[in-house]
């Protein structure tokens, strides 16, 4: 067994399992006895102390750490990762219509696995895979216009300044799109803007929900 | 979550893990509550509501509020003090506590509010562990050493996030985000605001706006991923030959300026299908540990070099 072999088994040694051929390069190698001997004391130390529950800052480093190392995977379904996006609240027709927007959105995004199923061809303001999106949003956005009521005129104007950027945008990439379809970044850029704006009205719904 | 991984055979990291833990208890404890010189404003004629509630553990703060300063500090005592204040009879303050979980909202009583009288000022003590939802229009919201999750959804609201530890995201349609010395996951999404990355300390940063601006200026650690993008707004970083970084920068319709000496695969091309103006860049300093992708559609991506 080489050195790098043995590492496989060291978190298996510590937990007290003792298999022979980890046994047997023990026996001959310094370093990999040395570095045991070293995690052990470590081990004892820690068993030691006094109960403790370390900070979240902790917690959330070794998360980062051990997702990093592929050691620890959240695993969402797409409708899990869908219910994420919208809040729990309201369930209206506008917020229905929003998730069968995002749920095409996640079809046509180009780093989404349903991505290549979704991409038949080009045609319309950016292909006709952002067609439902776009007629979902339209649909969500007339909703949204109708029910909203803004305290604040500054908010208001922010909200609506905001969506004609993202329609500009919008507008400007299903242009570039549909002249040339091989052009990846604007197709990625639309599809930003798209769930952008989506974002943008699921907000507003939010609202709505909460008599704002 | 937190019990939820397995130190498998891939190395030590049953060790660090022990290592870091060690490393804590040794540590003395932080310093008590922070200053409180730059308490939010007391509107004139002001209604105060002054309440404490006793937590045990990690608690939870959520607000929502419509527009006001809003000042969250961390402490080392377990509870939560809330100061609030706000001028008009139109708004009241609600705080309710459920368990480790209160809950601030600013509610409005009449319909005939003017936009003015909807300011209500918060001013917040927690225990630094505490995880904290904050909603608020306009105004500000500013957030100081808390060790724990922190998610801010504003519409116009600057948020400023210092020396606070744990999954960060702040969404703002038209807001700005200052971020010093912030440490774990970031996210900043907003249509138009901008947002300044000041030595933060992150394995993983994605931010996203459309016409706003983004500036990093900070360490990146080794197997790091920072994503920067924008639309029209410019993107600054700045980087040390010092760094171990594999840089990508890509303006679509804008340019690429690097000030910084790459390894020799960089160089600026042109992307297939790209237009005339598309500029590129692909390069890496050190050993290239951690990956950096700056993307602009018409903004300007400026490398600037850092001593």
């Amino acid at each position: 067994m080489r050195c790098d072999e043995f590492e496989a088994y060291a978190a298996d040694w510590l937990d007290g399992e003792r298999p022979p051929e980890a046994v047997n390069h023990l026996r001959t190698c310094r370093r990999c006895s040395a570095r045991v001997a070293e995690l052990e004391m470590i081990v004892s130390a820690a068993a030691n102390l006094p109960p403790l529950d370390p900070p979240e800052r902790v917690w959330i480093s070794l998360r980062n750490q051990l997702e990093q190392e592929g050691l620890l995977r959240e695993r969402h379904s797409v409708w899990q990762r869908l219910h994420v996006l919208l809040p729990a609240a309201p369930r209206t027709a506008l917020t229905t219509g929003l998730i069968a927007a995002l749920a095409a959105l996640l079809l046509m995004m180009p780093q989404s696995p349903l991505g290549r199923l979704g991409r038949t061809g080009n045609g319309g303001a950016g292909g006709p895979e952002f067609q439902r999106v776009q007629q979902q949003l339209a649909n969500g956005e007339a909703l949204a216009g109708q029910d909203v009521h803004f305290r604040d005129p500054e908010v208001a104007a922010s909200y609506q300044q905001n969506l004609a950027l993202v329609d500009n945008l919008i507008g400007e990439c299903a242009r570039r799109v549909n002249e040339d379809p091989s052009d990846e970044m604007s197709r990625q850029y639309l599809a930003t803007a798209y769930q952008q704006k989506a974002d943008l009205l699921t907000a507003l719904a939010e609202r709505e929900a909460l008599g704002e | 979550m937190k019990a939820s991984y397995k130190c498998g055979p891939t190395g030590w990291t049953l060790g660090l893990c022990s290592l870091a833990l060690l490393t804590f208890a040794a540590r003395p404890a932080a310093a008590g509550p922070a200053g409180t010189s730059d308490r939010p404003a007391e509107p004139a004629g002001a209604h105060r509501l002054d309440k404490r509630f006793s937590v045990d553990g990690r608690a939870m703060v959520t607000l929502r509020n419509a527009q006001g300063t809003i000042v969250v500090k961390s402490w080392q005592r377990s509870e939560i003090e809330i100061i609030s204040n706000h001028a008009s009879e139109g708004v009241e303050v609600d705080a309710v506590q459920n368990g480790n979980r209160i809950e601030l909202v600013t509610h409005v009583l009449r319909d005939d509010v003017a936009p003015a009288e909807l300011q209500a000022n918060y001013e917040i003590y927690v225990p630094e562990e505490t995880e904290l939802e904050i909603k608020n229009d306009s105004g500000t919201v500013s957030v100081a050493q808390v060790y724990a999750d922190v998610s801010v959804d504003t519409v116009l609201a600057k948020v400023d996030l210092m020396d606070v530890s744990g999954n960060l995201t702040v969404h703002t349609v038209d807001g700005s985000f200052t971020c010093t010395r912030c440490v774990g996951r970031i996210e900043f999404i907003s249509t138009s605001g901008g947002a300044r990355f000041l030595q933060p300390i992150s394995r993983s940063l994605h931010a996203q706006t459309f016409s706003g601006s983004l500036f990093y200026d900070g360490p990146f650690s080794p197997n790091g991923f920072y994503k920067l993008m924008t639309t029209s707004g410019g993107i600054e970083l700045a980087l040390s030959e010092k760094d171990s970084v594999k840089l990508s920068a890509h303006s679509h319709q804008g340019s690429v300026e690097n000030q910084v000496n790459l390894k020799p695969e960089s160089h600026i091309f042109r992307l297939p299908g790209a237009n005339k103006g598309a500029s590129s860049l692909i390069g890496t300093t050190g050993t290239g540990l951690a990956r950096v992708e700056l993307t602009s559609f018409s903004g300007k991506i400026l490398i600037r070099k850092r001593d």
